[in-house]
């Protein structure tokens, strides 16, 4: 770290073999990896085990922009320098054709390296992927499974509201039962 | 329900023990179940590993779900068995009640002849009531409207139950959906109603004197105490930990021993004036009846809630209202139970609100109470304070301010909901 010339670099290794390099102060971007980092028990190359590549460079490609952030915040005039609304326009950038998947994945692996930012770009990402779609929609999308017998969506039917007074969506949902 | 386990696990250092080399073997053991089933997803050569939405551990989904907005829970509710259990539990309510994603809405149910009809407002200027009716098979059943015509409205988190003289149901207003919910013990009309500490407590409306607690884990009732007076018409409110059972009139002759037994500074042989304008107070958490209180002036109550750590209560005495607030946090020491009168609300003077007109009493959230007019009509209110307009007959809405002292007019309540309960819900 004293040797400002020579940056440190620290290998990854995801779940399909693939190995990244990348400076140590993106590695600890991560707080997982920069907990293993400091408590000196890494091996040489990490792995990074339920992280598929693909996955690992866009994680790496947030962190490396973290850095770039972080290390000019000091200094004054900084054309990096991002305000709140940038930030927001930034990440729905980063997150721009993110199949749900992709996300899912990148959920894991942000829980998993432990990076708060990117795993709340992840959750404001999916939330905005659930709302405002019926529940056949949602499904479709995440590949959920349907494990309601039929007997409890009659239940389910019976039970639920018929709405009114209300957005154009609950009248369309209500109507195509 | 959702393991706890899997919901606390904000920091994820287990995460870590799980995929890499571990000097803390014991930090798997406790959190098993999640580690487990991010290992089985994990395939033996480690090359196709694919996450998908059902892959996700619990505490991910459930922070994706806590941030959705409430009107797309009733979509999320019915995807498939798992998000319809994250949207009924209580694991999802703290989690967007932590995030701030919560807020006070005013609910109002009534049960007509053609289903459930809820309706209900943020207290949000300009907004109008959100109307939703259930016509389904479930809420009708042994509900008809006679059942739940006096029924009593209590919320607990994001639910309302409805609890009707002989049938209860839940309203729960993510999902929106109600389900039948077990009756009381007793049969009860015009009771005390209210949810301390994630429990619902009933007294009075009965010739029993016992006080019943419901369990919604257990959906169960069970009697926890006797009141000192019987009384039939009385209005239940919760502040700080305490139950309140206010007003009403006496029931038979055989609460009067009981009351002299119970209390020496209260009025022992009580007329049924003095039921009306008294109060007594149920600390649940010590299981103990504390001193009653009497409303000051001895005005009639004819609506009460609790907000903030205070009852407020709205007196009717022969020519006009007075509204009251009483300190309920015990906090306040010496200051506990005394009253301060506030501005009445405004409705033209020389009102006689019993029997006539009926106004529910809601506190939404920690700084509103809402005096919702549920029975009667204002038509004459009207032209005689001067007012031309038509169609205000009935569901006046009225919003207290706690912070300022004022009040302001709420849209109207449609119509169609007649003889409504109120109750406010954080969804």
């Amino acid at each position: 770290m004293s040797e400002s010339t020579e940056k440190k670099m620290v290998r990854l290794r995801s779940s399909d073999g693939e190995v990244f390099e990348v400076e140590e102060s993106v590695a600890k971007v991560a707080k997982t990896l920069q907990d293993m980092l400091e408590e000196d028990c890494a091996d040489a190359v990490i792995p990074i085990t339920c992280v598929r590549a693909p996955i690992l460079t866009k994680v790496i490609d947030y962190c490396k922009d973290q850095v770039m952030i972080s290390s000019s915040s000091s200094t004054t005039n900084n054309p990096n320098e991002r305000t709140e609304q940038e930030r927001k326009a930034w990440g729905q950038k980063f997150m721009e054709g993110v199949d749900s998947s992709t996300l899912c994945e990148l959920l894991v692996a942000s829980n998993f390296l432990n990076i708060e930012g990117l795993l709340n770009l992840g959750v404001d990402k999916m939330v905005s992927m659930i709302q405002g779609k019926y529940p056949q929609e949602i499904r479709d999308m995440f590949n959920v499974v349907n494990d309601f017998t039929p007997e409890e969506e009659e239940e389910i039917r019976n039970q639920n509201a018929w709405a009114f007074e209300r957005d154009p969506y609950y009248k369309k949902r209500s109507s195509s039962k | 329900m959702v393991s706890t386990e899997a919901c606390n696990s904000r920091s994820f250092s287990w995460l870590v023990k799980s995929c890499l080399p571990n000097p803390h073997p014991d930090a798997r053991r406790k959190s098993g179940f999640v580690s487990r089933a991010v290992a089985e997803k994990v395939p033996p050569d480690n090359q196709r590993y694919c996450a998908s939405i059902s892959s996700l551990p619990d505490d991910l989904l459930l922070e994706c779900l806590s941030r959705v907005s409430p009107s797309s829970l009733p979509s999320v509710a019915l995807v498939c068995r798992r998000w319809s259990r994250f949207v009924a539990s209580t694991e999802l309510y703290s989690l967007r009640r932590a995030n701030g994603h919560l807020r006070p809405t005013l609910y109002a149910v009534a049960v007509s002849d053609f289903g459930v009809l809820s309706a209900s407002h943020g207290l949000e200027p300009g907004r109008p009531w959100k109307t939703v009716l259930f016509t389904g098979a479930a809420p009708a059943e042994g509900l008809e409207a006679s059942s739940l015509a006096h029924a009593r409205l209590v919320a607990l988190d994001s639910s309302v139950y409805v609890l009707g003289r002989n049938a209860s149901m839940r309203y729960h207003t993510w999902s929106e959906t109600v389900s039948p919910r077990a009756p009381m013990i007793h049969h009860r009309k015009k009771f005390a109603a209210a949810a301390v500490a994630g429990r619902l407590y009933v007294a009075g409306g009965c010739r029993a004197a016992a006080v019943e607690e419901y369990d919604p884990a257990s959906d169960t009732w069970h009697v926890v105490s006797e009141a000192p007076r019987k009384r039939y018409g009385c209005i239940g409110a919760a502040a700080d930990g305490v139950f309140y059972v206010i007003g009403g009139l006496r029931i038979g002759d055989g609460c009067r021993t009981a009351a002299a037994a119970s209390s020496s500074t209260f009025p022992p042989r009580g007329e049924a004036h003095v039921y009306a304008s008294s109060m007594d107070l149920y600390d649940v958490g010590a299981g103990a009846w504390m001193r009653g209180r009497q409303v000051p002036n001895g005005g009639c109550v004819v609506a009460a809630c609790g907000a903030g750590g205070h009852v407020y209560v709205l007196a009717s005495h022969a020519v006009e209202l007075s509204f009251w607030r009483c300190e309920g946090r015990r906090s306040a020491g010496a200051a506990f139970g005394e009253w301060g009168r506030l501005r009445p609300p405004p409705v033209p003077a020389q009102v006689r609100l019993d029997g006539t007109v009926r106004f529910c009493c809601v506190g939404v959230g920690e700084s509103a109470v809402a005096l919702v007019q549920v029975v009667g009509s204002i038509d004459d209110l009207l032209r005689r304070s001067g007012r031309s307009e038509r169609g205000h007959r009935d569901g006046l809405v009225l919003v207290y301010d706690c912070r300022s002292g004022e009040w302001n007019r709420g849209p109207d309540l449609p119509e169609v909901l007649s003889r409504a309960g109120c109750v406010s819900a954080e969804c």
